[in-house]
């Protein structure tokens, strides 16, 4: 309530931010395709508290990945950036770390991933979820379209 | 009223000239702060629509708070008639746009994803206690009557996907009224996804898309656990509405609703006070409670008065 109190006070000059932020909040909404308002339920295969969980949904923005780690930049459906890291000791552990519309992560999923070692494919959308546990690494789902 | 809109030209002006308000190249807000900026150049059209889309609100937003606070105010009923014109000056009463709903049921050729009556008779009676504020919200101009429902069996469109073939051929087959009215479809969507809107605005470009799909196990009683108590229904009828998640912007409060608090990030299950925009500037608790966040939908209860506002500003104007 008391929030709502201080909103009211400040409606005008919320208002007049906003006339002032419209064009990069026009972006925002430019950016806001039918699709990224798709509510998605958090995959049978990860293991963290719903409450504890967030998710980047977006397009992939900037793909680095080796052996040992991934880092994805996410231009999230609302308009933000999002940047996160993966360890993965061992080539084989990365599989663990990601999956393909939801489901595990199959053997041959870096093929319909990439086109090259590390090389994303065009376009990639991608849903990152984040486990705030302080243990739990993030976990990518790949969405290729 | 034009010593205020000087006023406001004078100040958007002037805070357009200071930095941390000036339009970015990049367009996207920075929640994070490693997080880069990012080049996009093909936007220029769809931001110019976009940027006179919420011009437009805003003007009538002014105006309808304006004319909340008169006392004999009669009210216009607009909205839920064919839209287009514009809309008018004044909010429209609570309860007094009663929208037509068409129910399409998809099943596959086994019967896969089929609903009984008392299925829809429930998504539409939950519809009605989330936009009545009887679930806790804010009461809005806005209830459902189903006044057809169909059953079609088609194996391509049980598991219909965003953009498909199939969702185009779905709805040109079965999209019945016109703009005011709603359209929800049932079917088996995968990869997790609950349901997906379009919004009012895209109603001119493309009127045959127009309308919500929802997963078939998302209405009250549906095994979808916890997404099985018809929530998904309302959060897309939200965004048909014209809402946006109320994360959109992330920290910098994008949603265009004075009273929803910014939110960095989806919220799930139901973390009771989760607050992901700290600073001074973005007071308040994550919304938690709204049907435009990701919560379970045992979590979400609410609709705030500014959304009814916006939902109403956007029906009266483009449906």
């Amino acid at each position: 309530m008391m929030y709502a109190s201080i909103m009211t006070k400040t409606t005008v000059l919320s208002t007049l931010l906003m006339a002032a932020a419209l064009p990069a909040g026009a972006r925002q909404v430019a950016d806001a395709k039918p699709a990224e308002h798709g509510r998605v339920a958090p995959p049978a295969p990860l293991v963290c508290d719903r409450n504890q969980l967030t998710s980047y949904n977006g397009k992939v923005a900037d793909y680095q990945r080796d052996e040992t780690a991934t880092v994805i930049t996410i231009a999230t459906d609302w308009g933000t950036s999002e940047t996160v890291s993966i360890t993965h000791p061992a080539p084989d552990g990365a599989r663990n770390h990601f999956l393909l519309h939801g489901q595990d992560f199959p053997a041959n999923g870096w093929q319909q991933v990439e086109t090259g070692a590390g090389e994303l494919l065009t376009g990639m959308r991608a849903i990152i979820w984040v486990c705030s546990d302080g243990i739990t690494q993030p976990v990518v789902d790949w969405r290729p379209q | 009223m034009r010593q205020i809109n000087g006023l406001v030209i004078a100040l958007a002006t002037l805070l357009l000239s200071i930095p941390a308000f000036a339009q970015s190249e990049n367009g996207y807000s920075n929640a994070s702060g490693n997080a880069k900026f990012l080049r996009c150049g093909t936007r220029q059209p769809t931001e110019l629509e976009a940027l006179m889309v919420e011009e437009h609100i805003l003007k009538m937003r002014g105006k309808f708070k304006s004319n909340q606070k008169k006392p004999d105010n009669p009210g216009n009923p607009g909205g839920g008639g064919g839209g287009g014109g514009g809309g008018g000056d004044n909010p429209s009463p609570n309860g007094s746009v009663i929208i037509d709903v068409y129910f399409h049921v998809i099943t596959d050729s086994a019967g896969n994803g089929h609903l009984t009556a008392n299925d829809i008779n429930a998504q539409l009676d939950v519809l009605n206690a989330a936009y009545s504020g009887m679930t806790g919200g804010a009461d809005t101009p806005f209830r459902f009557n189903l006044v057809a429902t169909d059953y079609t069996a088609n194996n391509s469109w049980y598991n219909v996907g965003y953009g498909s073939a199939a969702e185009a051929a779905m709805k040109s087959a079965l999209r019945q009224g016109d703009a005011g009215d709603l359209n929800i479809y049932s079917a088996n969507l995968g990869g997790g996804l609950l349901g997906w809107a379009t919004f009012p605005t895209d109603y001119a470009s493309n009127p045959s898309n127009d309308g919500v799909v929802v997963l078939y196990s998302s209405l009250p009683g549906g095994t979808a656990a916890p997404y099985n108590e018809g929530d998904t229904g309302t959060h897309e009828v939200g965004h048909w509405l014209g809402l946006y998640h109320t994360f959109q912007g992330g920290c910098k409060d994008g949603d265009f609703v004075d009273d929803t608090p910014a939110e960095r990030s989806p919220a799930y299950g139901c973390p009771v006070g989760r607050d992901s925009c700290s600073s001074r500037r973005q007071p308040g608790l994550d919304p938690i409670y709204n049907f435009m966040d990701y919560t379970d939908d045992n979590c979400m209860f609410e609709f705030t008065s500014d959304q009814a506002l916006r939902a109403d500003i956007l029906t009266q104007t483009y449906r």
